[in-house]
C-alpha cells in the first residue's frame, strides 16, 4: 500500500491547449480518492498518467516515495479497472484472473489460492471455467475488478467502472466496492462523472473543471476543490464546485449587498431580500454585486410562523414520493426547491408561494471569479437535515463482519 | 376492410407476392449457380475422358469413363526416370508453404506495428505499400529476374519463395492491420497494466484474437504461391523444378493440345487448396472479441 504525490503534472497532447494543467494532489495511504468532473475535464487522462498509460508532460509523479514518471506501468505497481471491463475474450474467467500473476511468473498453487480467495470474496466460484461473453455485465464488471485484486497491487484506479451498468446494478456494485476497500484497505482512486458515486464513495473528492461554452477548454483541466463529500457539499470554493456537487443543482441568483446600519441583507430585486449573518458583512460592501447560491434541499415553505424572504410563483411539479421537485419562477428565473410532497400536493401553476431561506443556507459568491466570499453554514450551525435531504446517502455502515 | 389493408402493407407482402420472390430469387440463384459451376464440370468430364478421345467438342460417355488422366499425369517420368509429378508437387507445397509462414509471420509483425505504433514514416509506409500493388506481377519480372541471377536463385524453389513472400506481403500487411485496428485497445491497456511486456501482449493477446484474419492472410499467400504462373514459368528452366501450374502449362504444346491430361492435372492441383480451405473455415468466424469490451 502507497499514497500517491501529484506535483503540477500537465499533461499535453502536440501543441494543443493541456488537457491537464498543472494538477497538486496528495492522496493519503488507503485512502478512497474519487476525481470527478464533467466529460472532457481530464479525469480519465490523469488516472491513465497514474497509470502510466499516458506519459507526463510537466510534472512528479510518486507513489510511496518512489518518482514514477519515467517507470513503466507494470513497474509501479497498481491494477487498473476499466470502464469497457477490458476482458481477454479468448480466456476463461480464471486465466482472464491470473494472467497479471502469470506474466510476473508467480508458482502455479499461489496464484490458484490468489484467484480463489478473489473469486469467492467476489461470488464468482461458479463462473471460472466460463469465457467474458457468457457472463452478464455486472459479472464481468465483478472479474475485472477480480483481476485487480488478485494481484495485490498498492494502488487501485478505477476508470468509470459503473457507468456501463443499469441504475439497479450501479447501486449494488457501489456497495461491493466500498465493502471491497473497507476490506482490502488499499489506495483506491476512482474516476467518475456521476457525482452520487462520487459522494458515495468517497473519503475525499477532488472536483476537475471541464469545457463551458463561453471559454471552450480555457478553463478545463484545473483541479478546482478537494475535500471530503460534507466540505464540498457545504463549503464549495467557487460556483463551479457549488454547482456540479450535490443533487439537483444548486440554484444561482443575481443579487447585490444592502448594508445598513443594523443589518445586512442580500436583495435579489424589490420584493425579495434575505437578512444573512451580520459576520458575513464584514466580508461584504454595500452595493456589492454577488451570486447568490441557495440549495433546493434549504428551501423551506414560510409557515409555522416563519417569515417569507422569498416569494415565487408555481411553474411545474415533479412528485418522488416523499419528496417533490418543485420548478417555481422567482421573477423571469427558474428556482427548483426540494419539498415535502404532501405539503406542495394542492400546488397550482402561476399560484404565488412563499418561501423561507434561513440565513445559514446561502453561498454567497464573487459574480466575475465565480470564488466564494462566503458560507452562511460556517457562521452558523450547519443542518443536518440539509445534507441529508441533499440527496448525500449515507455511507454503508462500517462494521466488522 | 381498411385495417386489414394497413397490416397487410405493414408486413410487406401478401402470401402470394412473397411466393413470386421466392421463385425469382431462386431462379437467380441457380442461373449463377450454373454459370459458375459449369466449366467445372467441364473440366471434371474432360479429365474423366481418355486423352484421346478429349476435345473442346466432347467425346464423354459413361462407358469410356476412365482415370488413365490421372494415371498418366501421376506417373510421368523424366529421362532419368524420376518422377516429375511428385517432385513437382512437393515443389508446389514447399513454395506455397515457406511462403505463406514467412508472409503470414512479417505481415502480422509490420501490420501490428502499423496499427498500434506511432513512428515516422507511418502513414508514407502503409501508401507505399499500396502503390506497390498497382503495379501488375509482369512488370517487376526483369528486375527480379537479375536480382535473382545475382543472387543465384534462379531455377530454384527458394528464389521462388523470396518473391512470392514479399510480393504478397503488401495486401497481407492492409488485411491484417485493418483487423488489427479492430481489437479495442484497452484490452492491450489491461496486459500492459498486468505486467505483459509488447511481445507477450502480442502473442498471447492479440494474435489469438486476429485468428480468422490471419486465417484469411494465410489462405491468400498460400493460394497466391499456389496458383503463379508467369513468374515461376519464367525463373525455372529444369522441369524437375517446375512448381505444378508451369508443368500443366506443358500439356497445352503449339501443336497440339493434351486436353484430357490437362484436366486432370487441374483437378489434382485445385484438390490442396480446397482441403486447405476446408482446415481453415472454422477459423474464419467472427465474434472473437464477443465479451471483452461493453460494446
Amino acid at each position: 500500500m502507497a499514497g500517491l504525490t501529484l506535483k503540477h503534472i500537465v499533461k499535453r497532447y502536440g501543441n494543443a491547449e493541456p488537457t491537464l494543467k498543472g494538477i497538486d494532489l496528495d492522496i493519503r495511504d488507503g485512502e478512497f480518492l474519487v476525481l470527478v468532473g464533467p466529460s472532457g475535464c481530464g479525469k480519465s487522462t490523469l488516472l491513465r498518467t497514474i497509470a502510466g498509460l499516458e506519459s507526463i508532460t510537466e510534472g512528479e509523479l510518486y507513489i510511496g516515495d518512489k518518482l514514477v514518471n519515467d517507470v513503466h506501468p507494470k513497474d509501479r505497481d497498481i491494477a487498473m479497472v476499466f470502464q469497457s471491463y477490458a476482458l481477454y475474450p479468448h480466456m476463461t474467467i480464471r486465466r482472464n484472473m491470473a494472467f497479471g500473476l502469470e506474466v510476473r511468473k508467480m508458482p502455479k498453487e499461489e496464484i490458484d489460492k490468489l484467484v480463489a480467495e478473489a473469486s469467492s470474496m467476489l461470488g464468482l466460484d461458479d463462473f471460472l471455467d466460463k469465457l467474458p461473453k457468457q457472463l452478464s455485465g455486472g459479472q464481468r464488471q465483478r472479474v475485472a475488478m477480480g483481476r485487480a485484486i488478485v494481484r495485490r497491487p498498492k494502488v487501485f484506479l478505477f476508470d468509470e467502472p459503473l457507468s456501463n451498468l443499469d441504475a439497479a446494478l450501479r447501486t449494488q456494485m457501489r456497495v461491493e466496492i466500498r465493502r471491497l476497500h473497507r476490506k482490502l484497505k488499499t489506495t483506491i482512486i476512482y474516476v467518475t462523472h456521476d457525482q452520487v458515486e462520487a459522494m458515495t464513495l468517497a473519503d475525499r473528492i477532488a472536483v476537475l473543471s471541464g469545457r463551458d461554452k463561453e471559454n471552450g477548454t480555457k478553463n478545463a483541466g484545473y483541479l478546482q476543490q478537494v475535500g471530503t463529500p460534507l466540505e464540498l457539499f457545504l463549503t464549495p470554493k467557487n460556483m463551479f464546485v457549488a454547482g456540479f456537487i450535490g443533487s439537483p443543482a444548486m440554484n444561482f441568483i443575481q443579487s447585490s449587498i444592502v448594508i445598513n446600519r443594523d443589518k445586512a441583507q442580500v436583495k435579489i430585486d424589490d420584493k425579495n431580500c434575505i437578512e444573512i449573518n451580520p459576520a458575513i458583512a464584514s466580508k461584504l460592501q454595500n452595493n456589492q454585486k454577488v451570486t447568490l447560491g441557495i440549495r433546493p434541499q434549504d428551501v423551506l415553505l414560510a409557515e409555522d410562523g416563519r417569515e417569507a424572504n422569498l416569494t415565487v410563483t408555481v411553474d411545474v411539479i415533479e412528485t418522488l414520493g416523499w419528496e417533490s421537485h418543485v420548478h417555481f419562477k422567482l421573477g423571469d428565473h427558474p428556482f427548483l426547491a426540494v419539498l415535502e410532497a404532501q405539503k406542495v400536493a394542492g400546488y397550482k401553476e402561476g399560484q404565488t408561494v412563499g418561501l423561507h431561506i434561513p440565513s445559514s443556507a446561502i453561498h454567497l459568491f464573487d459574480t466575475e471569479t465565480g470564488e466564494a466570499i462566503a458560507h452562511g453554514s460556517q457562521f452558523e450551525a450547519v443542518s443536518e437535515d440539509a445534507a441529508k435531504k441533499a440527496g448525500i446517502e449515507p455511507k454503508v455502515e462500517e462494521v466488522a463482519e | 376492410m381498411a385495417k386489414q389493408e394497413w397490416v397487410e402493407d405493414s408486413v410487406g407482402l401478401n402470401k402470394r407476392d412473397r411466393w413470386i420472390k421466392q421463385i425469382v430469387y431462386n431462379f437467380i440463384l441457380i442461373v449463377v449457380c450454373i454459370l459458375v459451376l459449369y466449366p467445372v464440370l467441364w473440366v471434371v468430364q474432360m479429365a474423366l475422358t481418355p486423352n484421346e478421345m478429349a476435345g473442346l467438342g466432347g467425346g464423354f460417355s459413361f462407358e469410356n469413363m476412365s482415370l488413365s488422366n490421372f494415371e498418366y499425369v501421376m506417373g510421368h517420368t523424366n529421362q532419368e526416370g524420376q518422377n516429375l509429378f511428385l517432385h513437382q508437387l512437393w515443389n508446389s507445397i514447399i513454395v506455397s508453404a515457406i511462403t505463406t509462414v514467412i508472409g503470414v509471420l512479417l505481415a502480422c509483425t509490420a501490420a501490428y506495428g502499423f496499427a498500434r505504433l506511432n513512428f515516422i514514416g507511418r502513414e508514407t509506409g502503409l501508401q507505399a505499400f499500396l502503390v506497390t500493388q498497382m503495379f501488375p506481377g509482369v512488370v517487376m519480372m526483369i528486375p527480379l529476374y537479375i536480382i535473382l541471377g545475382k543472387l543465384g536463385l534462379t531455377d530454384n524453389v527458394y528464389g521462388l519463395v523470396l518473391v512470392y513472400s514479399v510480393s504478397a506481403l503488401p495486401f497481407c500487411v492492409w488485411n491484417l492491420k485493418g483487423y488489427f485496428d479492430t481489437i479495442p485497445k484497452e484490452l492491450e491497456e489491461a496486459a500492459i497494466v498486468d505486467g505483459a511486456s509488447r511481445l507477450k501482449i502480442f502473442t498471447t493477446v492479440v494474435l489469438p484474437l486476429a485468428r480468422p484474419a490471419i486465417a484469411i492472410t494465410a489462405l491468400f499467400s498460400f493460394m497466391t504461391a499456389w496458383n503463379e504462373f508467369i513468374l515461376a514459368a519464367t525463373f525455372m528452366n529444369n522441369e524437375i523444378n517446375y512448381t505444378l501450374p508451369v508443368a500443366l502449362k506443358q500439356y497445352v504444346g503449339a501443336q497440339s493440345v493434351q486436353y484430357g491430361y490437362f484436366a486432370a492435372g487441374a483437378i489434382l492441383v485445385s484438390i490442396p487448396i480446397m482441403a486447405l480451405f476446408f482446415a481453415l473455415q472454422k477459423h474464419l468466424v467472427g465474434g472473437l472479441t464477443a465479451g471483452s469490451v461493453k460494446g
